[in-house]
């Protein structure tokens, strides 16, 4: 599908070469944001429940030491609530320093914080960003920041001078299962077809569909493979296929003769 | 308009992505989807409006009997045909939506032309739909049923008088095992089942029941994501609907502090009056959104089980 409604922006670096970002957008944000806050809960809930034992423990030891202990409940539970807020921003300072911009739920949806420039963000940025995550979740402001300014900066965000953008998916490239038929019927291509006829876009294409078959309906893959091949087939000029070699044959075999003959081109079309 | 599909095409969504697309396309369109919205949700409230004076007017005066015999299949006829329109209305947002999506936009007469005469199978989709739900929950309904049958007839057999503390335990048991199961399925029927009447609405030739089953077999093996996709939304659109009660409730208080004298009656029903508008309006703004997220769903659908969009582009004659 398109990708033209997520919104773009383009920033220039300090040595004025003008980058494009891909914003995280609002369902990025919101899915990072619930799994990190279901992290965070897990984590403060097992942090409660150590300190209680803990204060029930030192509070029992207390009591046998014969001495006053009337303000160790208040204590106790203001060292607590200082440790849950050091645990709710460390998280987030923590993870975004050391994983340059991520954290796990960030990591999890392929986003990323970094400075407006596209520099990534040090310790001042993610602490920045963390302390006013709670002014950021007070009414909401943030996610209507996010929703409605140009840059889906909330406050955290306009204080920092950081931007949340979408990772570039990194080009990695999976071994695609092709079978023996169509290796012997590649090696022959060359000399039946005119493959310098497929441009890039085709082959990207071929990749594309070869890629994903597995999880076509069976209906629409026989479909679809059949009518790549016939146009593929005219537009190498092939003439003759041998006995017993299917659309998809015919598609792995013109995928590795092209690959062989071109070298693979750098294409970001295969994501 | 461009033709050419851009080069990223027929590449699938994340769950994030699919949101910001709809989000994006709804904020781009809003006024657009929202006053269709508006027409449909407001011709459906002045039919039954209408419905309820004819009923209101039968309570009160005396009329003849005869008329009786016309005014209610009248009734009937206009009940249903609110509900068609209002579905194929709906049907009609998600077309227009998919049309931007592929960028291949119609404009709202040209849309409306399609959408029209198919208006009874949008009725009829719908009430398909009810009845698969129904007959999910159906199967459960009985088995509670015989399940506290069972239960009162152990209590009776043993004796009669209060039930031991052995069976209520035993019934608490088997429901604490059976609501989580039918929770779960019905969350995933609902997930195959959410965008029903899309493939109605936008592919020609498709029917009521089609429609059905096109989504049925699309969403195989995505109801997780789906429903992820729902949740997320629902949570986005939580803040949104927490503010406007919030707005609500006040204008209540002021309501009620401009009306001091007045006897409670009257401010209670204005400001149940006024709520029930302000709910209306809500709602007026919020479905065009889940209208567009249902389309963008829908050619996900498509791109990840169909390849949609992975086509060889035409190349321009050779010199």
């Amino acid at each position: 599908m398109s990708r033209r409604f997520l919104r773009q922006i383009s920033q220039h670096t300090p040595e004025s070469v003008e980058l494009e970002f891909v914003l995280a957008g609002i369902g990025n944000r919101t899915l990072a944001y619930l799994i990190d806050y279901l992290i965070l809960i897990l984590v403060l809930v097992g942090f409660w429940i150590l300190w209680l034992i803990f204060s029930i423990g030192l509070t029992s030891t207390l009591q046998n030491l014969d001495i006053n202990y009337r303000n160790a409940p208040v204590w106790l539970l203001a060292i607590a609530l200082l440790l849950s807020f050091i645990i709710y921003s460390g998280y987030f300072t923590f993870f975004e320093t050391t994983w340059r911009g991520q954290t796990p739920g960030k990591r999890w949806v392929k986003i990323r914080v970094v400075r407006d420039d596209g520099r990534p963000i040090g310790l001042a940025q993610a602490t920045l960003r963390a302390v006013l995550r709670p002014v950021d979740d007070f009414m909401f402001m943030g996610m209507f920041l996010i929703l409605l300014g140009k840059q889906e900066k909330r406050i955290g965000d306009i204080v920092a001078g950081t931007i949340v953008i979408q990772e570039e998916g990194g080009n990695q490239r999976e071994r695609l299962s092709i079978s023996p038929t169509a290796q012997e019927f590649a090696s022959k291509l060359p000399e039946l077809a005119n493959i310098s006829q497929m441009t890039a876009d085709d082959f990207a294409v071929i990749a594309a569909y070869l890629k994903r078959r597995s999880l076509m309906t069976l209906q629409a893959r026989s479909d679809l493979s059949l009518k790549l091949a016939r146009q593929l087939r005219s537009i190498v000029g092939l003439t003759r296929i041998p006995e017993g070699t299917t659309s998809d044959h015919f598609l792995e075999a013109i995928y590795l003769a092209y690959q062989k003959q071109v070298g693979e081109p750098t294409s970001d079309h295969l994501r | 308009m461009t033709t050419t599909p851009a080069p990223d095409a027929g590449e699938p969504l994340s769950v994030g992505n699919v949101i910001n697309t709809g989000f994006r396309l709804y904020g781009a369109k809003f006024k657009e989807y929202v006053g269709i919205a508006a027409r449909a949700t407001l011709g459906l409230f002045l039919i039954y409006l209408a419905i309820a004076l004819v009923v209101l007017a039968f309570a009160v005066a005396e009329l003849p009997p005869a008329l009786l015999g016309i005014l209610i299949p009248a009734a009937i006829v206009a009940f249903f045909y609110a509900i068609a329109h209002y579905a194929s209305e709906m049907g009609l947002i998600s077309r227009l939506a998919f049309g931007e999506l592929t960028a291949q936009p119609e404009t709202v007469e040209a849309a409306r032309r399609v959408i029209r005469p198919r208006k009874w199978q949008f009725l009829l989709n719908s009430v398909l739909v009810g009845l698969i739900f129904v007959g999910v929950f159906l199967p459960f309904y009985i088995l509670l049923v015989i399940i506290i049958a069972v239960g009162a007839g152990v209590t009776i057999a043993g004796g009669g008088g209060e039930p031991s503390v052995g069976v209520i335990a035993a019934l608490g048991l088997l429901m604490l095992v059976l609501l989580p199961v039918l929770v779960v399925i019905l969350y995933r029927v609902w997930a195959r089942l959410f965008a029903a009447e899309v493939p109605l609405a936008i592919e020609p030739g498709v029917g009521a029941s089609k429609s059905i089953g096109r989504i049925w077999s699309l969403t195989k093996g995505s109801v997780w994501r789906i429903a992820l996709i729902a949740f997320v939304i629902s949570c986005i659109m939580l803040p949104v609907s927490l503010v406007t009660q919030l707005i609500a409730s006040f204008l209540q208080i002021g309501l009620t502090a401009a009306l001091p004298e007045q006897t409670p009656g009257i401010i209670s029903g204005l400001s149940t009056l006024l709520g029930s508008a302000f709910g209306l309006l809500v709602n007026i703004v919020i479905l065009p959104l889940w209208q567009v997220i249902k389309s963008v769903i829908y050619l996900d659908l498509r791109t990840r089980r169909e390849g949609f969009g992975l086509e060889l582009r035409d190349r321009k004659p050779e010199l």
